[in-house]
């Protein structure tokens, strides 16, 4: 649910887009999920001024949210505002001229110059396309764009490729300021730069900003980078808004054990600096096949125990790390691989397996919580006899975590801080207990 | 995670921050050659129609400086010929550009490898060489020296032997003025 | 005698424009079982000098002077033979492009067996063996059927845990690694460099680490040189590196990388960017963005010397600055700022110009 308020000048709401990847018969007979859903049902809020930030790693979606806002991708699902008007809705004329509110700046400084085209033509064609100045006043134009952006008017007969990846990134952003527009959507518009390049694009871009009231969707995987530049942060995981609230409400501290994980990994550029890395398991799942439940709870240092047990968080993370495994596994013996040998599954002995497994999945050799102890020998035993389907079913009908039964909700901490993780669920309740506060635009 | 802009050295811009390098054509660092122009070019071309079909010329945006201010030169290569000409050069040094006399203003001896390079024209090719001379000549590895008001010839030069004579050489001269009191 | 030594190396390469002198009287050394960290932007000239090492670097590329010794022996006078021989056996290295080590007509084991069948002459099954222990040591899981495995049906991830498996599997002396995480996303990039670290200290690799990322540097290096326009700038243990810089590029570099948790408004930056390397400045090749520049740096090029001028001999701080030859008359001006608060530590350059 996305607030509403008379400064929003972009609403996003339900936003989807599925690719179908169309694998064959054979997949479609067994049921395997045929979409790739790189954006699943997103609400978003773009306040008139701010600078807000889409964060994630990759495969997270943000590249393809970007563009389908802006409708250089066409949805599935959902729409999207530009002040009250839907343009998901409008027709191709109407879009055409909307376009001279919303722009796009790309990542790749190469790629998105036409080589052919001379700095001049490039910054000058939004203005053919949408008629707004020819001739001299074209020309007055272009050379004020460059030179408002930190190049030289005397540049305009120049080609792409004698240009630095810098100033091809502040040409492409001329470009993008040639119409005027009201938003710009920036897709990764630092990455492909050296540190000191992109702290000066960073820089030019808060001028420009300041200077015409510019509102910025500004997508990065760079936490650093989006923490200096935005006013507000989304953070996506697989094709989800994980939690979205304000830099410093997002970041400090973090609270999404998503967000926290993202945050610890950065390497920090202090070598005294002792921190507690969080290291997430496993990879990111497939945008095909995604979790049941919370998206994260595969890989959630954090996930919720069910009231059954008293296990350490340790411990239950590591009991359904190796839940998830037998469901994938092909063998015993790569649930348990060691350094001196092999694992020959015929000459373990049942406490051989039961300490190799053990060890793989840091558990002790008894679990805090008997019942669960109990479960976890059996599923081993079962492991012992070469039974990994069944093993699995044992650990999966005693050991489910309320994140895998359903997704959570956007539950809110704040006034616009939104947490998509059960742990805030209660917190929600009492937001909303307390009564439902007018949205207030914060700096 | 930042990821760099992995450029080649080349396309770098020098300290003028905001002045494009003009460079016209790329140039690989690992290039190679499937044929080689230079034996082809050395067999079917006369010496003296190679020699014939380049020109080069030096050129500076006015003839006197203050002193102690850059001064720009302009080094341009052109190929006559609507067929490709090529060159062996002394040593991997294509073309080197001098100011009295001296490679590059520098008075330190430098040692290129000894072996040929190839300076390649292609048909009809010119190529453009955007040069600056900070009136200083380098005087031993990591000293420069300042230039005294006067004249000084800038040269440039295809680095095949008599290359003046060859017709491969320009210069043209350049006045230093005093400063004012 | 370190384990590396690279003295006085310059490579230089013969192009249209003029020569580029992409590593210029480099020297420095790594210790048996240290990580070095090289660092520096784009054109710096860093991953010259791992393929220097390697004896990889091809025309129109040219190693014109200096000397490499590795165990005492000079690299650069081996036969090709020899240097293969000890290439991807005692000195390993990983790139930045995991798809440049891995061939992708060859399963992903079937390569890293084939290094140690070649390399250490083990058989069949016992190349196999090890193999399998190997990725499961670089934490790819189900190590005995990804095996089998092309490439392409690794993950970005996965595939680079491969090449740093493949690079360890003859237990290299020095692990040569070129921007190893640049390409890869943060949580998995901390994977990666967690387990570098590991592998380091169980197997006494010593390790060269390039790479333009501060924050790389800081949590896995113990020394590190600062390289700009093909020179190095600044030599240091890592942590008076961050907290006591001595060379204004390397200042200016701190204080331009935004951190989470920094209140400041604006980054600071080096103005201008780095000299094309065919025409590189007079005299100090920073001075045209040095703020502390002075007529005498567009006159004198600085040597590494001592910076913490207390006269030792082969000091363990040195920059390239005429600061330290006492040349400047105003001097450097800048206050590194530490600040801690309850459980964070930012490091902050401030520039008073």
């Amino acid at each position: 649910m996305s607030e509403r308020t008379e400064e929003s000048i972009l609403r996003v709401e339900g936003l989807k887009k599925y690719y179908d990847t169309s694998s064959g018969f054979i997949d479609s007979l067994l049921g395997r999920g045929r979409s790739v859903k790189a954006v699943d049902d997103v609400d978003l809020e773009l306040r008139e001024g701010e600078t807000l930030g889409v964060v994630g790693e990759s495969g997270c979606g943000k590249t393809t949210l970007g563009r389908s806002i802006l409708r250089l991708i066409k949805p599935t699902d959902g729409t999207v505002y530009y002040r009250d008007e839907e343009l998901t809705a409008v027709s191709n004329v109407r879009l055409r001229r909307l376009k001279k509110d919303l722009q796009y700046i790309f990542q790749d400084p190469f790629a998105s110059l036409n080589p052919r085209l001379t700095v001049g033509d490039i910054i000058g064609e939004p203005l053919d396309v949408h008629d707004l100045a020819d001739g001299e006043e074209r020309t007055e134009r272009i050379g004020e764009l460059l030179e408002t952006v930190g190049l030289n008017a005397s540049h305009t007969r120049r080609y792409p490729h004698e240009f630095s990846g810098g100033q091809r990134q502040r040409i492409g952003i001329a470009r993008a300021l040639a119409v005027d527009p009201e938003v710009i959507v920036c897709d990764e518009p630092v990455s492909a730069l050296d540190v000191s390049v992109q702290a000066q694009i960073l820089n030019l871009l808060e001028d420009l900003q300041d200077e015409f009231g510019l509102s910025y969707i500004f997508i990065a995987h760079d936490l650093s980078v989006v923490e200096h530049i935005s006013d507000r942060v989304a953070v996506m995981y697989l094709g989800e808004i994980a939690e979205v609230g304000t830099t410093e409400e997002v970041f400090s501290p973090p609270h999404h054990p998503y967000t926290e994980a993202l945050l610890s990994a950065i390497p920090e550029p202090d070598p005294l600096w002792e921190d507690e890395q969080i290291t997430l398991p496993g990879t990111v799942p497939s945008p095909i096949d995604p979790p049941s439940g919370c998206r994260f709870h595969t890989r959630c240092p954090r996930i919720i125990q069910p009231d059954d047990y008293e296990l350490t968080q340790a411990e239950w993370r590591s009991i359904v790390d190796l839940k998830l495994q037998t469901g994938d596994a092909e063998s015993v013996g790569s649930l348990a691989t060691t350094e001196e040998e092999s694992v020959e599954l015929s000459s373990l002995t049942r406490d051989r397996l039961d300490e190799l497994i053990r060890s793989e999945y840091s558990l002790p050799r008894r679990v805090s919580d008997e019942q669960a102890e109990e479960v976890l020998s059996s599923a081993i035993d079962r492991l012992h006899a070469g039974e990994i389907a069944d093993a699995n079913e044992r650990l999966d009908s005693a050991f489910v975590s309320p994140c895998e039964r359903r997704p959570p909700d956007q539950y809110r901490t704040g006034d616009a801080h939104r947490i998509a993780c059960f742990l805030y669920e209660e917190e929600n309740d009492e937001h909303d207990s307390a009564g439902r506060a007018d949205a207030v635009v914060e700096d | 995670m930042r990821r760099i802009y992995e450029s080649e050295a080349l396309t770098r811009d020098d300290e003028e921050q905001f002045t494009p390098s003009q460079r016209r054509s790329e140039t690989p660092l690992q290039a190679m050659r499937s044929v080689n122009a230079t034996a082809l070019s050395r067999r079917l071309l006369p010496g003296w129609l190679r020699r014939r079909a380049i020109s080069v010329d030096v050129s500076v945006p006015c003839e006197a400086f203050p002193l102690g201010a850059t001064v720009p030169f302009r080094v341009t290569m052109a190929n006559a010929m609507p067929f490709p000409v090529a060159f062996r050069t002394r040593s991997p040094i294509l073309w080197a550009w001098e100011v009295d006399g001296k490679t590059e203003a520098t008075r330190v001896p430098r040692d290129p490898p000894n072996e040929p390079g190839e300076f390649r024209f292609g048909r009809g090719e010119r190529k453009r060489f955007e040069k600056r001379w900070e009136q200083l000549f380098r005087v031993s590895e990591s000293e420069w020296e300042p230039v005294v008001p006067g004249e000084y010839t800038i040269g440039a030069r295809i680095n095949v032997d008599g290359a003046v004579k060859k017709g491969l050489y320009d210069e043209t001269t350049v006045q230093i003025l005093p400063e004012r009191e | 005698m370190a384990l590396l030594e690279v003295e006085d190396l310059t490579v230089e390469f013969y192009t249209q424009e003029g020569v580029v002198t992409a590593a210029d009287g480099l020297s420095y050394r790594i210790e048996s079982g240290e990580t070095f960290g090289v660092v520096g932007e784009s054109g710096a000239g860093k991953s010259v000098t791992a393929l220097s090492l390697m004896r990889l670097i091809e025309s129109p590329g040219r190693i014109t002077s200096g000397e490499i010794r590795f165990k005492g022996q000079d690299i650069l006078g081996m036969t090709e033979q020899e240097v293969r021989s000890i290439r991807g056996n005692e000195i390993a290295m990983v790139f930045q492009d995991a798809q440049t080590a891995l061939n992708p007509v060859y399963s992903v084991g079937e390569q890293i067996a084939e290094a140690m069948r070649h390399h250490l002459g083990y058989d069949d099954r016992e190349a196999k063996e090890r193999t399998i222990q190997l990725l499961d040591t670089v934490n790819i899981p189900e190590a005995e059927s990804r095996y089998s495995d092309y490439p392409h049906e690794f993950s970005g991830g996965m595939q680079q845990r491969a090449v740093i498996a493949m690079a360890l599997s003859c237990d290299p002396d020095l692990l040569i690694c070129d921007e190893p995480t640049t390409a890869l996303d943060v949580t998995i990039e901390a994977q990666i460099l967690a387990e570098i670290e590991e592998l380091a200290e169980e197997f006494d690799t010593a390790v060269q680490l390039i790479t333009h990322d501060l924050g790389v540097i800081a949590e896995v290096c113990d020394r590190v040189m600062v390289m700009y326009a093909g020179k190095p700038v600044e030599k240091a243990p890592v942590e008076e590196l961050y907290y006591d810089p001595k060379h204004p590029y390397t200042v200016g570099l701190m204080s331009s990388i935004p951190r989470v948790g920094d209140d400041r408004d604006r980054l600071q930056t080096i103005p201008g960017t780095m000299p094309d390397l065919v025409e590189l400045p007079t005299g100090c090749s920073f001075h045209p963005r040095c703020p502390f520049a002075e007529e005498v740096c567009t006159r004198k090029q600085p040597s590494l010397i001592d910076a913490d001028r207390d006269g030792t001999l082969d000091a363990d701080h040195v920059a390239a600055c005429l600061e330290y030859t006492g040349d400047l008359t105003e001097g450097l001006d800048y206050e590194v700022v530490v600040e801690g608060s309850d459980e964070e530590r930012v490091v902050e350059e401030d520039q008073n110009v």
